[in-house]
């Protein structure tokens, strides 16, 4: 049953409780909250994603509660949300309303740092027909904006932070969860997909306000399919450019993948293997842009790679 | 330098390159110390000539001439010479023991 | 609530009883042995799956999941794997959590790599000193190939040299790139006084920590092996210019650091390390009369005392009868051993069945302890307000006295 069909009292009595289980595609992420706020978020923008039975396997076990201390004198004193990975704290507490994005962070976190059956890129995955384009970037480039809006004009969402591809095959796994937005990027994709749901915005984090929109239902019910890489384009948004599309030298583009990945030195020659294989399948570019539709057209008319000989 | 004094050089103990290269351009992932590396079409020639067999630099300039095609003259040597310095620095190649 | 939590601090007493009925080689030997139990009663999972990986058989995917989380906080996920596989049970694991295993061990194995890599490194920077050098702990294990090093995760390599010969070997590393880590000089003097190792170095263009080790033990501590005993003893690795201690001496030496280290949170693979060691050499020749004789030579009966009946309780090693008897006068009080057993238990598994804040309490009295075998009791004092004041680790309220 999907997260969005069970009774709001039984997803807010799971979570208090043995915790809920969410399949989010490739990973089953078990959330414990005692926090009203945030299972009322959480009810939202896991919407469309299968709720688990529970009591199996489950990847990353999640949960945010309010600090305590050994003598729970802290719990009084301010109201504050704290994230546990099992045994680990990986962050500082956090005021309560920010709970939301400290919950996305742990499962990234977790992710990061627990998982090496995929080679991990910190990049943007989106699909058409097929194809998909890996959007590799440091935070700021800009890539999440530019993932929703391609979310929500037509390309399926693999993931706004994480490509993960499979060393077997080369193929890209999907965990389409909600796309996390900043500051005037919020307003931006309001205005630009006005049927997106987009959740409350968190102001006063570290990297200023933050809302997350839903991912669309329909990459949600896609997040079973893998998708072959085409293109690897390193975005970089600058104000008043025209759109432009550079062609990368794909020697540099390897390194440039590299350099974006979670696990590329821990896995050794396996990723070096995986990561050769996909540039040398994939047309390799720098992009510049300022506007959306700009981006929508370029990146829509992008040739496919010819096929290897 | 005389070639009393030059050192021999060989790739560092334990390494095991392996090559990739698109358009004149090679990326080299050595198994032995987990390291990657770019390197352009002289540097390239450089790694292979040395991955071959050990030498010392005058020996080294002279191969690489050769396969390339180059004139073996000054501006050719200093840059072999930087270049092995830096892969010194980088961990691919070391002195032979004595 | 907050009269809850301290209640849960009072009731250690109690459920220690729990570890005296274990049976071993180190209690009065009527019941069958049984699985030990956490302070608060629930089963460590992994501890079983570790001492009867046939038990993983009959596993359902909550007990797997439970197993892996349990496995992941203490490192030993790897570890699991190898013994999975040595255990020819592969083909009886669900494809998911053979997956989880087998990813994690190949990473481990990759990592191992590293540590080869640094190893020939040290080696070779080494050469124009002209000493033997002797590796220690992981990085023995794995260039000598022993069954401890599979799926083990270790990063640092650790190697023993004469301490007449530190200076020239700390000039010889800097020299050639390496570096301290960063340290104040309080901690520099604290490595260089008191410790039995220079502070940890690293090559400034690589990620793995050298400890150039001067004996197995700190100086200033109670017990004072001989390093020159050690030394002599080393085994030489088949083909290159590199010993490793000893069997009995490498078995010693991890019982040693199975208490004495400062890193407790790495308890369970220093026990699992023991585990292995003592299985692998078991059969040489008189193996156990030798142990026993050394560690009388050495001087550190104890800590042996201490590793073999932690290691029989908890992982089943296979230690015979005589061996307990003839260690029975190197055991501490009784008291001391049920409180050493909770505590030891206690913090030996990070994960959903262990209480958390008795976890950080329990680690802290170890911490304690394991101060007090390495330095003298006024040191000691100064040296932990040091600590607390740099903030470097809290010490839990109520335990600063000893």
């Amino acid at each position: 049953m999907k997260l969005g069909e069970l009774a709001p009292r039984d997803v807010a009595d799971r979570m208090k409780g043995q915790g809920l289980d969410l399949d989010t595609g490739p990973f089953v992420v078990r959330i414990e909250t005692p926090i009203t706020d945030l299972v009322d978020e959480i009810r939202s923008l896991y919407h469309d994603f299968p709720a688990d039975a529970g009591g199996g396997l489950v990847d990353f076990h999640v949960a945010v509660r309010r600090p305590a201390g050994p003598f729970g004198v802290r719990r009084w004193l301010r109201r504050q949300a704290i994230a546990y990975l099992d045994d680990i704290r990986p962050f500082e507490p956090l005021p309560i309303h920010m709970a939301v994005p400290m919950l996305e962070s742990s499962i990234n976190w977790c992710a990061a740092n627990q998982t090496n059956q995929y080679v991990m890129i910190h990049a943007a995955v989106l699909e058409r027909r097929g194809s998909a384009l890996v959007l590799p970037g440091i935070t700021g480039a800009g890539k999440s904006t530019l993932c929703a809006s391609l979310a929500y004009r037509g390309w399926r969402l693999l993931s706004d932070e994480f490509a993960l591809i499979q060393p077997a095959d080369g193929q890209i796994a999907a965990w389409p969860r909600p796309i996390s937005l900043k500051n005037v990027s919020i307003d931006l994709i309001r205005g630009w997909a006005p049927d997106a749901c987009i959740g409350k915005s968190v102001p006063n984090t570290n990297k200023g306000t933050i809302a997350y929109v839903r991912p669309p239902s329909e990459s949600v019910r896609r997040a079973v399919d893998r998708a072959i890489p085409a293109w690897v384009v390193f975005p970089t948004f600058e104000k008043g450019a025209a759109g432009r599309l550079t062609p990368l030298p794909k020697a540099r583009a390897f390194f440039r993948l590299a350099d974006c990945s979670f696990n590329y030195q821990a896995l050794g020659i396996q990723g070096f293997q995986t990561l050769s294989r996909m540039i040398s399948a994939c047309n390799t570019f720098e992009f510049r842009y300022s506007s959306l539709d700009d981006a929508l057209g370029l990146l829509g008319a992008l040739p496919l790679p010819s096929p290897r000989s | 330098m005389d070639s009393a004094s030059e050192l021999e050089w060989e790739l560092a103990e334990g390494s095991r390159l392996h090559w990739v290269s698109w358009d004149d351009e090679y990326v080299v992932f050595d198994e032995g110390s987990g390291n990657t590396h770019l390197l352009d079409f002289l540097t390239a020639e450089v790694l292979k000539a040395l991955e071959q067999s050990r030498g010392a630099v005058p020996a080294l300039i002279e191969r690489v001439a050769a396969r390339l095609d180059l004139d073996p003259d000054a501006d050719l040597e200093r840059r072999i010479r930087e270049v092995v310095e830096r892969f010194r620095e980088a961990g691919l190649v070391e002195p032979t023991l004595s | 609530m907050p009269w809850a939590c301290w209640a849960r601090y009072r009731s250690p007493p109690r459920a220690a009883s729990a570890h005296l009925a274990a049976v071993s080689t180190f209690s009065d030997g009527s019941a069958r042995l049984r699985a030990p139990a956490g302070l608060m009663g629930r089963e460590l999972l992994l501890l079983r799956a570790l001492r009867e990986p046939r038990a993983m058989h009959g596993f359902a995917l909550g007990e797997w999941d439970l197993v892996l989380r349990q496995a992941r906080g203490t490192g030993t996920v790897a570890r699991l794997c190898a013994i999975v596989q040595a255990a020819g049970m592969f083909g009886a694991v669900p494809a998911r959590v053979r997956e989880r295993l087998e990813t994690e061990h190949a990473a481990v194995t990759q990592h191992h790599q590293l540590i080869r890599w640094e190893v020939t490194r040290v080696r070779r920077a080494l050469a124009p000193v002209g000493m033997p050098l002797i590796l220690l702990k992981g990085a023995a294990y794995l260039l000598a190939d022993l069954p401890a090093a599979r799926g083990r995760n270790f990063s640092d390599v650790d190697v023993l040299v004469p301490r007449d010969r530190l200076l020239v070997v700390e000039e010889t590393l800097l020299e050639q790139g390496w570096e301290f880590t960063e340290l104040t000089a309080y901690d520099q003097r604290y490595y260089r006084n008191w410790s039995h190792e220079l502070p940890p170095m690293i090559h400034k263009h690589r990620n793995v920590i050298l400890d150039v080790h001067h004996n197995i033990l700190p100086p200033t501590g109670r017990l004072r092996p001989d390093p020159r005993l050690l030394l002599e003893a080393a085994r030489p690795l088949p083909g290159l210019p590199l010993s490793v201690l000893a069997p009995g001496d490498m078995v010693l030496h991890s019982a040693c650091h199975l208490l004495q280290s400062g890193e407790l949170d790495h308890s369970l693979r220093d026990l699992i390390d023991l585990d292995s060691l003592i299985r692998h050499f078991c059969s040489e020749g008189d193996f156990w009369a030798g142990l026993v004789a050394r560690a009388g030579a050495l001087g550190v009966r104890r800590p042996l005392y201490y590793g073999l009946r932690f290691a029989e309780r908890l992982l089943g090693t296979p230690v015979p009868a005589e061996v307990g008897r003839a260690l029975a006068h190197a055991a501490p009080p009784r008291a001391v051993c049920v409180v050493m057993d909770v505590l030891f238990t206690d913090t030996l598994v990070r994960g959903p069945s262990v209480h958390y804040w008795w976890r950080r309490f329990a680690l802290a009295l170890l911490g304690i302890r394991h101060h007090w075998l390495r330095m003298p009791p006024l040191l000691l004092v100064r040296h932990l307000l040091h600590k607390a004041l740099t903030g470097h680790r809290t010490v839990a309220r109520g335990t600063e006295t000893e």
